[in-house]
């Protein structure tokens, strides 16, 4: 193809035929030289400088569940259920064009020079760009909690009426527990809590701050399991409370009650049922730290199974602080399960 | 009269030699005065000591020969032991020969000291001057066979510890009674005779008896005598253990663990769950820990009829009482054996 070109180049020259068999040749290799001789003295390289913008080409959202312990005060944890989205950004980044103009040869830096060329711009590698954002609280929803049905309120808080929560804690060996949390359209969070008897309690909480995330249920629940340095139980009264009928198939609650009439803290005070029965055994009631005066009430639910039959149940409760067994403070219980009467 | 009218004569006829003469002082001899000796009446003393020497050595004479004949009855009485038809007779037989050899030991105390007697008399006799020498001769044989009395009597005191000894290992070794009644009016039963054996009450304790133990005045109404006693704490059971120990002087229990593994072993079936002495061991070590932590322990519970559980032992609070929750009484091999002893004494007086 060259050849034929150059062929027709030649032929167009008017009136020359000797003149451009002769130098034709000579000036083209001149050219070529004289081409040759400036491309070899200057070089001129265009270079990525600062980015000036970055440009989103495309956005993904995608929804999913935070869900933590909620602070609250009382003997029923809280969780609560937020929306997230997380944003996958696929964005492109320009950089302004930086020329570098050197000789071909040329090795010392001094001399290279650099020249920002002004509405040019260079277009960079696409990235992926995550981010999450709370979209506000999941209200009134559906929740599948460990195999358990469960339902948030308008704020979008779980309080375990039940005590789901606190169950897995009743084995003081255990330490952590794991939650699956799962919404059908938020899909699935693994939520792991912890109960810790000798941790700085975080009572007095701001509101603001209520809604982070917290991950000791004792704290979530105001409770103070901080040990004292100079603590008495001296002063410590402990009582329990319960229903006057209890029948096979219900839940009722038992509550205990602490109050602190002595002149010094009682710390970490924690109390737990022991009985024959396995519906009753193991409930540990958390009152923490009981200043002088001050009395607080935990209740625990217990479910009695619907084919027991109608008998005398006898479970203990054992009280203990940081100072060891409160001996005689624990509570002998005694109750009746009696028959469901029947409607006339 | 006539006695003391020849030993006056005599004292008057007798060449007395004054003490100061002999360059003695004052003298020991009773029968001297102001130094002057009564040979006479030395004399007749003498004679009335040799008069009692040789009477007590006859009498003695007699005793030994008396003593092995009872020796001889209670070797043959031991031997016969075994031919006894059963353990009451062995015993009271037992008890018998223990108070034939308790006589008999007193027997050969009193032979002892009573030929010490006679020996320090020969002694006497001997040290005083002026017998002749038939008498010192007739002394000398004295003491020989006294001294041989003597050395019989500690053989016969050696051969009688040593059937005492033998006594009371047969006693040992009679087996306890298979059933004794206590005071409090609870008939025991022995148990595991073979290996550690020990009593418990037939059945469980009747409201009856732990009414009567306890002097407690009835508010329900009365209860039939043989209804065991139920609906009860182990706390409750525990104090009339404690009473009816110190009624009887020896210390009864709720049943163990171990008493109740071999009563389930001997086919004992109480038709009411039974408290146990023993407490509950946790089946975990964290259950374990939790009891200690907290101070509260679990009782044990014999269940033989199922009454709570399917198992066999269960564990319950030990203020816990109910309908179908009684006791056993148990107590030590010696119990039986003090009582049967108790019994047979009464026969023996």
């Amino acid at each position: 193809m060259i050849a034929v070109t150059t062929q027709k180049t030649c032929c167009t020259i008017p009136g020359g035929h000797a003149l451009s068999r002769i130098y034709l040749p000579a000036v083209m290799a001149l050219l070529i030289t004289l081409t040759w001789e400036a491309t070899a003295r200057e070089l001129r390289i265009r270079h990525r400088g600062n980015l000036i913008r970055t440009e989103i080409r495309k956005t993904t959202k995608t929804p999913f569940l935070r869900c933590h312990l909620a602070m609250t005060a009382g003997s029923f944890p809280q969780l609560y259920m937020e929306e997230m989205e997380r944003l996958a950004h696929e964005e492109v980044p320009f950089y302004e064009v930086l020329l570098e103009i050197k000789d071909e040869d040329e090795r010392d830096r001094e001399n290279i020079e650099y020249i920002l060329q002004p509405g040019e711009e260079i277009e960079g590698e696409m990235a992926v760009r995550e981010e999450e954002r709370a979209v506000g609280p999941v209200a009134s929803a559906a929740f599948d909690l460990n195999g358990t049905a469960i339902r948030t309120d308008g704020k979008g808080i779980f309080t375990d009426q039940n005590q789901l929560l606190l169950q897995p804690f009743d084995d003081l060996s255990v330490r952590e527990t794991t939650l699956t949390v799962s919404h059908e359209r938020l899909g699935q969070v693994v939520l792991t809590l912890r109960r810790d008897l000798v941790l700085q309690h975080a009572v007095g909480m701001a509101m603001s701050e209520s809604l982070a995330p917290v991950p000791d249920i004792l704290v979530a629940m105001g409770l103070d399991f901080e040990q004292k340095r100079q603590s008495s139980h001296d002063g410590l009264h402990v009582s329990v409370v319960l229903p006057t009928a209890i029948n096979p198939g219900i839940t009722f609650p038992i509550q205990v009650q602490a109050e602190n009439t002595g002149d010094k803290v009682a710390s970490s005070v924690l109390c737990r049922l022991f009985s024959r029965q396995a519906w009753i055994h193991s409930r540990i009631f958390y009152i923490g730290a009981l200043n002088p005066g001050e009395k607080r009430t935990f209740t625990r639910l217990v479910s009695v199974p619907a084919d027991l039959s109608p008998q005398r149940v006898f479970a203990a409760l054992g009280c203990w602080d940081i100072l060891g067994p409160v001996l005689d403070r624990n509570q002998p219980i005694e109750f009746v399960v009696e028959p469901v009467k029947q409607e006339p | 009269m006539y006695r003391w009218v020849s030993v006056t004569l005599i004292c008057f006829l007798c060449i007395s030699v004054p003490a100061a003469e002999q360059g003695g002082g004052i003298t020991t001899n009773p029968n001297t005065v102001n130094g002057i000796r009564f040979l006479a009446l030395e004399e007749v003393e003498r004679q009335e000591k040799l008069g009692r020497i040789q009477q007590g050595l006859a009498a003695e004479q007699t005793a030994h020969e008396e003593r092995i004949r009872d020796f001889s009855q209670l070797a043959q009485q031991m031997r016969r032991l075994n031919d006894l038809p059963n353990n009451d007779q062995r015993m009271l037989a037992c008890m018998q020969l223990r108070q034939k050899i308790q006589e008999l030991n007193q027997k050969l105390k009193d032979d002892r000291a009573n030929r010490l007697g006679i020996g320090d008399e020969i002694r006497v006799v001997l040290k005083q001057e002026g017998a002749n020498e038939q008498a010192i001769v007739y002394l000398r044989q004295a003491t020989e066979a006294i001294q041989r009395l003597l050395a019989e009597t500690a053989n016969q005191e050696a051969t009688l510890k040593r059937q005492l000894v033998w006594l009371n290992t047969y006693m040992q070794r009679i087996p306890p009674p298979p059933v004794f009644v206590n005071s409090a009016g609870i008939q025991m039963i022995l148990v595991s005779a073979a290996s550690e054996p020990f009593y418990v009450s037939a059945g469980p304790i009747t409201r009856a008896i732990f009414r009567l133990n306890l002097e407690q005045s009835g508010t329900e109404e009365e209860p039939l005598p043989t209804a065991a006693m139920t609906d009860l704490t182990r706390i409750s059971a525990e104090v009339f253990c404690r009473r009816l120990s110190g009624i009887e002087g020896r210390t009864y229990t709720l049943p163990t663990k171990t008493e109740i593994r071999k009563l389930l072993e001997a086919g004992a079936k109480p038709q009411v769950a039974i408290w146990v002495a023993d407490d509950w061991e946790p089946e975990t070590a964290e259950e374990r820990r939790m009891g200690t932590r907290f101070g509260v322990s679990f009782a044990t519970i014999w269940d033989p009829a199922n009454a709570f559980q399917d198992k066999s032992l269960v564990p319950d609070l030990a203020f816990a009482h109910y309908d179908t929750l009684g006791f056993l009484v148990t107590t030590n091999v010696e119990a039986g054996i003090s009582a049967r002893a108790k019994r047979l004494k009464a026969l023996l007086q």
